[in-house]
């Protein structure tokens, strides 16, 4: 019983924060086609921002919202140094994108190691309490006002994304760019713009999802390479480009590692692999994801 | 071509290459005594090795991947711990193995790391390339995992040493001086991987893969698998590196894998390496990885950037993108187009050069009946039915018109008959075998042979190669023969052969030039070249008139006159109504995904329907 209620705990805020990352790849590969290998290195400038903010006495709730903003300007500034001078890259391939968005990540690891921390750290939970309970006990299991906080912050963005993708001017500019840049532009949608919004908006959620998550698994350079892939997991399971699916996807995959954690005689060591191999199954089976009917190339 | 002027291409070619071998080989015995730079040297070759390697995945298929050093640590530990156990005491193999059993760890790390590589790709090479660039960072973060699981065998996250290591002190020049002995192996490892990656890349192999990259359709019907060829050369390279994993190991003497950044910095190393030398270039992973160590060996570079890796290289590679998108050999090479190969020998022009094609299939006869035949051939889009139930034959050796007012199904019929798209029902019979689910690769293997609407060669590649890389189906070399350079005699065939039909077609001139440096006119008779070099027994043509202009049509109506003459089958899909009348023995009419009339030329001309159908009720004139 203790164990299926940490696995359901555990499924509800670490798949939480993965489906945050997960719209944030999402919402990349909607408006420009290819994916954002930064996105997981902008959880690990969220979560170090967030922190070096509160280390430098800042309240969390402010350090949150700084660390929002500055992470969503780091998006943009990975679209421009990653995206922009792509041009003259050989376009038959992938390989430009992947190595400048890839490389930009890089660089924002290794900026915030020389410039805040290297060490993990944990961040002050952003709610203390709620109605003055600091903890409920749920066989056994400490639930904390935090771990509700996840989850409904999380239920609340991914609702608030669907709804600008599906019903605001924004989100028609963005699946028109999705489905034929020029033919969008022709008709008066700035792409550039479009683009530099979805990114901008990865970079929040990015940010979010790290303060959120860091009460549980603290702020830690490897969280960019970890959650980031476990995150890309979600986002294709769920199927690209699909934010209900990225929200699917998320607790999915938090599941399986939440239950290769608890069923594995050496704790947490097959967590990893049990997801890496539930990314090769979906590949081979499923590889438009469960929720998406997608097409992903045109012939 | 002139001797100096030819000289001068190949020393073009050449240089970069011969000035590092040169530079490397001079290095060793002059430093000697240095170990500093001579464990530079080991570290640069090592690396040039495994990005070498790594190229072969990026330059040629266009795939990236981000998780080599994983094959890296796999190959350590396969080659300096793996096989040394395998091969001790109580082993059973001869018993000149078992004394020098050191010396075959390559032999279990190029077994290892092309199994690993080979699982990897199988999963995710049929997805687009970001698919498997995500599948090796999760691979190489995941090498540590298992490292730490294996603690007792692997040592964990710090390691292992190795006990048994090949003694170098004796081998090639090294005298008793050990780190020598490493540098010379490593010498000999980095010879042996240019050579084979020189000879896959002008084999039948190597241009599969680069055909693949560049137009992946054309390449289908050509006759080519993506699939496997994707696959196969992410596992040679994987391969490639796991062997420069253990000469690393008899460099440190151990083996580890650090932690998961660990490892994913390590295989963007190899990437940075490539892409600053120049992908695809034979030399670039050299310059790479000899400004990559030497440059960061260098005291003051160890000073100020020594923790900040991560950093510096990331910089590099947006830089590199940004500035230099060809790497620095590529950008030395002022004049891409340098970059050809010596052009074929001149054509003879006589009897050989217009013969027609051969018959695909000398041996076997082509059977009575129809050599293409569909029946109630159907392709939906959602609702809409593009084909409709078709019935059709074409006869052997005849010209068999398919026309049709624009959206009656004919670029369709084309794709679902050649394999491109999947027929949703009814069934497709070449010489009376079904071919309804085969990919178009296989359907090719047949003899199916096609051009396309919109053309699709493959423009950064030579016109002959081209040509050769449409004889994909008449080449029997597999990946082994084509890296170990055994495969001269089939290329000296397929060259020659190449050479008539571009004679053939009116191009002999411009054997030499890029694909993509033709004219419209002329690439569409370079597509027939590269369909003809499959010698098919049905060539589909796909409005090959298209943009062309009165000589051109002209001089394409004579072609497919003398294909006819020498008994070739096509299948010709055309809206220009003149040519139609002009050339088939057959016309067949479709509208709206059916068959609307069918016969001679001149009894459909006259059939009212037709007439309605195709030129619209109002209109008059024979063409468009």
């Amino acid at each position: 019983m203790t164990d299926l209620v940490q696995i359901i705990v555990s499924t509800a805020t670490v798949g939480s924060a993965l489906a945050l990352v997960a719209l944030g790849y999402s919402l990349v590969f909607s408006a420009t086609g290819i994916v954002n290998f930064a996105q997981g290195p902008l959880l690990v400038v969220g979560g170090y921002g967030a922190y070096a903010l509160t280390r430098a006495g800042l309240p969390i709730g402010v350090a949150l919202v700084v660390a929002v903003l500055g992470t969503a300007a780091a998006g943009v500034a990975v679209e421009v140094v990653a995206l922009r001078p792509l041009r003259r890259f050989d376009a038959a391939t992938d390989v430009g994108w992947v190595l400048t968005t890839f490389a930009a990540g890089l660089v924002a690891v290794d900026l915030v190691r020389i410039g805040v921390d290297a060490s993990p750290h944990a961040l002050p939970p952003l709610v203390g309490s709620v109605f003055g309970r600091q903890v409920w006990q749920v066989a056994g299991v400490a639930v904390t006002p935090t771990d509700v906080v996840i989850v409904a912050a999380t239920l609340a963005l991914v609702v608030a994304v669907d709804v600008t993708l599906r019903a605001t001017p924004f989100g028609r500019a963005l699946r028109a760019v999705a489905q034929d840049r020029e033919a969008a532009t022709l008709v008066g949608v700035d792409a550039r713009v479009v683009v530099t919004g979805a990114f901008a908006l990865a970079g929040a959620l990015a940010a979010v999802a790290a303060v959120l998550l860091a009460p549980k698994v603290f702020v830690r350079l490897e969280n960019g390479l970890v959650l980031g892939l476990q995150a890309f997991v979600a986002a294709v399971l769920g199927g690209l480009g699909s934010a209900r699916g990225a929200l699917a996807g998320g607790y999915v995959v938090a599941a399986v590692s939440a239950v290769a954690r608890t069923v594995s005689p050496s704790g947490s060591r097959y967590e990893f692999v049990a997801v890496f191999a539930l990314f090769l199954v979906t590949l081979a089976f499923r590889p438009t994801g469960l929720l998406g009917g997608r097409v992903m190339e045109k012939v | 071509m002139p001797w100096s002027e030819r000289g001068r291409a190949v020393a073009l070619r050449w240089w970069p290459l011969a000035a590092l071998v040169g530079f490397m080989l001079w290095l060793g015995p002059s430093q000697a005594g240095n170990r500093k730079w001579l464990d530079l040297g080991v570290e640069a070759m090592i690396l040039a090795g495994a990005a070498t390697g790594l190229n072969v995945l990026v330059g040629s298929t266009g795939l990236l991947s981000l998780g080599h050093a994983g094959f890296f640590v796999a190959g350590g530990y396969a080659g300096a711990v793996l096989g040394p156990y395998l091969l001790g005491d109580g082993s059973v193999a001869p018993d000149f193995v078992v004394r020098n059993a050191p010396w075959f760890g390559p032999v279990f790390a190029v077994a290892v790391g092309a199994g690993l590589g080979a699982v990897l790709a199988l999963a995710c090479c049929h997805l687009r390339g970001f698919h498997l660039t995500v599948v090796t960072l999760a691979f190489g973060a995941l090498v540590p995992a298992v490292v730490v699981l294996a603690a007792d065998q692997l040592g964990g996250l710090g390691g292992r040493t190795v006990e048994r290591i090949p003694d170098t002190r004796n081998a090639f020049l090294a005298r008793g001086h050990t780190l020598a002995g490493v540098y010379y192996t490593s010498a000999v490892f980095l010879l042996i991987v240019l050579w084979l990656a020189w000879n896959l890349s002008r084999s039948r192999w190597g241009r599969a893969l680069t055909a693949v990259r560049d137009a992946e359709v054309a390449a289908r019907t050509s006759g080519i698998d993506p699939y496997r060829h994707r696959a196969a050369a992410f596992a040679m390279s994987a391969a490639v590196v796991a062997v420069a994993g253990w000469l690393s190991a008899l460099r440190t003497l151990s083996v580890s894998s650090g932690s998961a950044l660990d490892v994913q910095a390590e295989s963007f190393r190899y990437v940075i390496t490539v892409a600053v030398g120049g992908v695809g270039t034979l030399a670039g992973p050299v310059v790479g990885a000899l400004l990559l160590t030497f440059g960061l060996g260098l005291d003051v570079v160890q000073q100020h950037l020594r923790d900040k890796l991560g950093l510096v290289f990331g910089v590099l590679a947006l830089a590199v993108v940004a500035l230099a998108p060809a790497g620095l050999v590529g950008a030395a090479r002022q004049a891409p187009a340098r970059r050809r190969p010596a052009p074929a020998p001149p054509v003879p022009v006589g009897e050989s050069a217009r013969k027609a094609p051969r018959s695909a299939d000398e041996n076997e006869p082509v059977p009575d009946g129809p050599v293409l035949s569909v029946r109630g051939l159907t392709r939906s889009f959602g609702g809409v039915a593009a084909l409709d139930g078709l019935d059709l034959d074409v006869v052997a050796g005849s010209v068999h018109a398919v026309i049709g007012p624009n959206g009656s199904g004919k670029s369709t019929f084309v794709n679902v008959v050649t394999g491109v798209e999947r027929a949703t029902g009814g069934r497709v019979l070449l010489a009376g075998r079904d071919v309804t689910g085969l990919p178009a690769h296989r359907r090719a293997a047949l003899g199916v042979a096609r051009t396309f609407q919109g053309v699709r060669v493959w423009p950064r590649m030579g016109v002959v190669e081209n040509v050769l890389a449409g004889a994909h189906v008449q080449g029997r070399a597999g990946p082994a023969r084509c890296l170990l350079g055994l495969d001269r005699a089939e290329e000296r065939r397929l060259r020659a052969r190449a050479g008539e039909l571009l004679g053939l077609v009116g191009l002999e001139a411009r054997a030499g030039d890029r694909a993509g440096d033709l004219t419209l006119a002329e690439q569409r008779r370079l597509e027939l070249a590269r369909a003809l070099a499959a010698e098919p027994v049905l060539l589909l043509l796909d409005e090959p008139l298209a943009g062309l202009d009165v000589a051109e049509r002209e001089r394409l109506v004579r072609l497919v006159r003398r294909l006819q003459a020498g008994g070739l089958t096509i299948l010709l899909v055309e809206h220009h109504m003149e040519t139609v009348l002009a050339l088939a023995d057959t016309v067949t009419v479709l509208h709206q995904g059916r068959k609307l009339a069918e016969g001679p030329p001149a009894l459909v001309a006259a059939n009212a329907l037709v007439r309605e159908a195709y030129l619209g009720p109002a209109t008059a004139g024979g063409g468009r």
